[in-house]
């Protein structure tokens, strides 16, 4: 039996009445060891390096789907920075590849595909705005009917071809932007290895018994190996089931049902060769989408659907044809998120706190957003009520700024043939989406959302992309269109500039692998 | 673009009404016609002789030089507000256009700050910030994003003759096309299905019609208030202010003060501002707890030099119209609210809501949607900045006078309340991104007036306490070098003499 060490808790460097600052944590469990789990437990453990932090196993589920990721957005990367998962480390041993663009394929119809690219390139003089936030450049410029690329990182991906951003503004490079895909279980393991070097302690053995406080917080869980942990404060990273949230009661949930289409997922685990690509490919099927990860070890595909619908058989069918994979394993989604995240002394991160469907992987980088959050309100040794609050707030416009930019795919006009897309088109609509599908149709313009786990730019691609606009700001009206062809033609230039500093993103790769400096 | 302008209306010529009128004419060109109706007869408030750092990006996207337009409104530069006396009387401190240290370890830099003034090893906080050392100092120069870290650790924004913006901007105005006509307005004509005001009749009998109005008439609030009924939200009781008397003197020193200065009175705040021939100078107090004369003596005695007119008085009241734009009527300035201009917000509020108005553009037709756009932005915007404000005289030990009873005592909303009390059990400021006042701001209020948090980040404790000495020490000693390599403010002003008004 391990005891840990909160039953010899020490006392309070300070005293309850002098101020001072509020001491660290005695011991922090974290229950879920999955890739989030680890990340929270290795972010913890450098916040608190004399604080023990426990990580503690639980049975994997395949519905908590930021566990299941094998890619998230570029933001991530600068996460992983923050903690000291380097990325060369990614790539050489976790088989990291790089994704500039994703493609949504058939999606508003047959032949109707848009992209979405990462990385900026949005010429401040394209901006009306003259904020730091304005409507994306890419989306103006498709509103003058300009063809072809609208960023530097979509010129690049159309042509797979790849270079590393540089920091020089000057450097069309500099306009880069990129995510990582890996390996799944590589880049756990590697987690897994910072975990132990960062003194995390990990035990295997799962939970066994919970106990909790007259007031209803969690005091110590039990392994199945008898070992006891007594911790102050607990992260559930447990996936949907939320097994620390729903052990002392069944939280109150905010179901998202009618909101997001995709009830059930279909993986496909079969080997498909590996592919290197520049770009994902989201490929509207009749009867749900399917989502194509190219990758080093193979092409992971997943297949989303709606249950009422679709029988599991005609998906499997579905599948088959998008893309020639053949269903391994079926997940039953429960979109939706807690009312409050954050309960007691346990918080809920990632599936755990909002479920929904992994349309463009948008789950592993809210749970990165989340663990982001938490750090800037970390709680002490004891909890303070109103850091709690503030944490459910913004945690709240963080989890339904997500399930808005998901639920914005499918307010497509003039949606395309099917069921599932006719189903999907006529479901509810927050007032934040329904403020942003106006604005964007009447004048370009997407509006600022506080604590937004995904950037104007990607709004207006979506917006853009489904044919929801973008209209034509006075601003933009006003403009004299010599200048703008001006700006058109440097963006041109910008992006042939970049096409040339860059290398195919084989060769790049090679080089890369072969020198790893 | 070939289509027919749309005609907009501003009625009234003072700062408000000609900032919109010019930014309007600049940014929309053959998109919109513009007109504005003023009248010798209404006199203008002319208020916010000092202003914030968005100032400056107004003015560029008008075009507008900033030297030519310094020289034409006396304009001197702004790194803050030294407030006087507001905690307790005999402190102050300043609240800066910048940021107070540097983040470490990803916790900002006030909870290390808290951890080494509670072992009696910090120095003054504002010894962190560039822009409150160089205020002290008297010194300036212009930020520079590029070159270090500290150099662009602050901005600024200009103090200047706010009755001089307004015809400033005029003059711009008209070069951009604008009509001005001279004429009262008398009444007007709504239409009877939609409620839209289709004409402003004129005293002549004549009516201007229009497709938008901006009712820029000040506190009459012409369109907004009286044609359209909006009600008035009033913030009075927490805000009792509602007078100014206002005297410009000669300065007493040849120092010229980078920055505004307010100072807490017993029944309200003076505000001092150093432009670059004269000193603005006013009182702005509760008529409830002062009467006018009393308050004409107070100012006349507190200045420094000899005043240069009578003293004036001002009236206002602090609140918002429950909705700036109704039907095609759109308030900017004083027809859609006011606060008192302790921190400098009067022409901030004004350009905000030309800007969101811009951005917004009816090109085709007025929708509830843009009109909810606009609103909720506006609310947005004075609720916080109404918060912030409320928290200057309420975070006080002054028990004086009965005004500083009343504030000190008095229920304050619920959204600022929560604030304090975050602040309070945590040292953690609530977060928005939207809003004029962000984190530092309130930190630099919350500490200059007393309101040091029972409790910080545990975080700030891990650093062993000689580390955390010197990482901070070493912030000061870089803020000092960055300060003393800056000029003098004035000699920086004499210095670029294409921003000097001619003397005389």
């Amino acid at each position: 039996m391990v005891l840990s060490c909160t039953l010899r808790r020490s006392a309070s460097p300070v005293s309850d009445d002098a101020p001072g600052a509020r001491a660290a944590p005695t011991c922090i469990g974290v229950v879920g060891d999955g890739q989030v789990g680890l990340t929270a437990a290795i972010v913890l453990r450098r916040s608190y390096p004399r604080s023990d932090v426990v990580l503690i196993a639980a049975p994997p589920d395949p519905a908590a789907l930021a566990d299941a990721a094998i890619t998230s957005w570029p933001s991530s990367l600068g996460f992983h920075d923050s903690f000291g998962f380097d990325e060369a480390g990614l790539i050489l041993r976790a088989g990291a590849s790089h994704r500039l663009a994703t493609r949504y394929a058939d999606w508003c119809g047959a032949g109707r595909d848009w992209v979405l690219p990462y990385g900026a390139a949005l010429d401040p003089a394209m901006r009306v705005n003259s904020g730091d936030d304005g409507p994306a450049g890419s989306a103006h410029s498709a509103s003058l009917g300009a063809a072809g690329p609208q960023t530097v990182t979509q010129a690049l991906a159309a042509s797979g071809r790849f270079a590393m951003p540089v920091d020089n503004p000057e450097s069309p490079l500099s306009d880069i932007d990129y995510a990582l895909r890996w390996n799944g279980p590589a880049y756990r393991s590697r987690l897994a290895s910072l975990a132990r070097h960062m003194g995390v302690r990990h035990l295997t053995a799962g939970l066994s018994r919970l106990a909790h406080a007259g007031d209803g917080s969690l005091t110590a869980v039990t392994c199945e190996d008898g070992s006891l942990i007594a911790a102050d404060w607990w992260l559930d990273c447990s996936g949907p089931a939320a097994r620390l949230r729903a052990a002392a009661s069944e939280p109150a949930f905010e179901s998202w049902a009618d909101m997001l289409p995709v009830d059930r997922l279909l993986v496909d685990d079969r080997k498909a060769s590996p592919a290197l690509s520049l770009e994902d490919r989201i490929l509207a099927c009749e009867d749900g989408w399917a989502w194509q990860v190219p990758g080093r070890d193979a092409v992971h595909a997943s297949f989303g659907y709606a249950s009422g619908l679709t029988s599991d058989a005609a998906a499997t069918a579905s599948f088959k044809r998008a893309c020639g994979a053949s269903a391994v394993g079926k997940i039953v989604l429960r979109s939706g998120r807690l009312c409050a995240a954050w309960a007691g002394n346990v918080i809920a991160i990632a599936d755990a706190a909002a479920s929904f469907e992994p349309l463009h992987g948008l789950n592993l980088h809210l749970a990165h957003r989340q663990l982001g959050l938490l750090l800037e309100l970390l709680p002490a040794r004891d909890i303070d009520p109103r850091e709690r609050d503030e944490y459910n707030r913004r945690a709240a416009l963080l989890a339904d700024g997500a399930r808005d930019w998901i639920a914005a795919h499918y307010c497509s006009p003039v949606p395309r043939e099917g069921a599932f897309w006719h189903y999907a088109g006529t479901q509810q609509r927050s007032d934040a989406l329904s403020a942003a599908l106006q604005q964007f149709g009447v004048r370009g313009r997407i509006p600022h959302f506080e604590d937004a786990p995904v950037g104007q730019a990607d709004w207006a691609a979506v917006l853009a992309g489904i044919g929801a606009g973008p209209g034509r700001s006075a601003l933009l009206a006003a403009k004299d269109p010599a200048q703008l062809s001006v700006q058109q033609a440097a963006l041109e230039r910008r992006c042939r500039a970049a096409l040339a500093l860059a290398r195919p993103y084989p060769q790049w790769l090679s080089a890369r692998l072969a020198n790893p400096q | 673009m070939q289509q027919t302008p749309i005609k907009v209306i501003v009625l009234g010529g003072g700062t408000a009404g000609w900032m919109s009128a010019t930014a309007l004419a600049k940014l929309l060109p053959g998109i919109v016609e513009v007109e504005l109706i003023e009248s010798a007869e209404v006199g203008i408030v002319g208020v916010g002789e000092a202003t914030l750092p968005h100032i400056r990006a107004f003015v560029e996207r008008l075009g507008i030089d900033e030297a030519d337009f310094m020289r034409a409104t006396q304009a001197t530069f702004k790194l803050g507000i030294d407030f006087r006396d507001f905690g307790r009387i005999g402190d102050s401190y300043i609240h800066p256009f910048g940021t107070f240290g540097q983040p470490l370890a990803g916790v900002p830099f006030h909870h290390y700050w808290l951890q080494m003034r509670a072992a009696g090893m910090a120095r003054d906080l504002g010894d962190y910030s560039v822009a409150v050392a160089a205020a002290r100092a008297s010194r300036f120069a212009l930020p520079h994003g590029s070159e270090s870290i500290l150099s662009s650790s602050y901005g600024y924004a200009y103090q200047f003759d706010a009755a001089l913006f307004g015809p400033y901007l005029r003059t711009v105005a008209l070069g951009l096309g604008v009509k001005r006509t001279e004429a009262n307005v008398v009444g007007h004509r709504r239409n009877p299905e939609t409620g839209d005001v289709e004409a402003l009749i004129l005293a002549s009998g004549e009516a201007r019609h229009a497709d938008l109005f901006i009712d820029c008439s000040g506190f009459r609030s012409l369109l907004l208030g009286d044609a359209l009924g909006e009600s008035w939200e009033d913030w009075s009781h927490w805000l009792p202010c509602d007078r100014a008397a206002a005297l410009p003197c000669l300065p007493a020193s040849p120092t010229l003060e980078p920055y505004t200065r307010a100072t807490a009175m017993p029944a309200g705040w003076r505000w001092r501002i150093p432009l670059q021939h004269r000193v603005g100078n006013g009182y702005v107090y509760a008529s409830a707890f002062l009467d006018d004369d009393a308050a004409c003596r107070a100012i006349v005695a507190a200045t420094e030099n000899a005043p240069l007119a009578d003293p004036r008085i001002l009236r206002f009241k602090a609140g918002r119209r429950r909705h700036s734009w109704v039907h095609n009527v759109v308030g900017v300035g004083l027809a859609s609210g006011f606060l008192e201009p302790l921190e400098s917000t009067s022409i901030y509020l004004a350009q905000m809501a030309i800007t969101q108005l811009i951005e917004l553009f009816p090109v085709a037709g007025i929708t509830q949607a843009d009109r909810t756009s606009f609103n909720r932005l506006v609310d947005m915007e004075y609720d916080r900045i109404r918060d912030f404000l409320i928290l200057h005289y309420h975070a006080t030990t002054r028990d004086d006078s009965p005004f500083w009873d009343h504030v000190r005592t008095m229920q304050i909303p619920d959204t600022l309340a929560a604030k304090l009390e975050l602040w309070r059990a945590t040292g953690r400021v609530a977060h928005y991104s939207e809003g004029l006042f962000l984190e530092q701001s309130w930190i630099a209020v919350y500490l200059g007036q007393g309101i040091v948090p029972h409790a910080w980040d545990a975080r700030a404790a891990l650093p062993t306490r000689d580390n955390l000495a010197q990482a901070m020490s070493t912030i000061a000693r870089e803020v000092g070098t960055q300060v003393a390599g800056m000029q003098d403010h004035g000699a920086f002003l004499h210095a670029q003499t294409k921003r000097l008004a001619r003397v005389g």
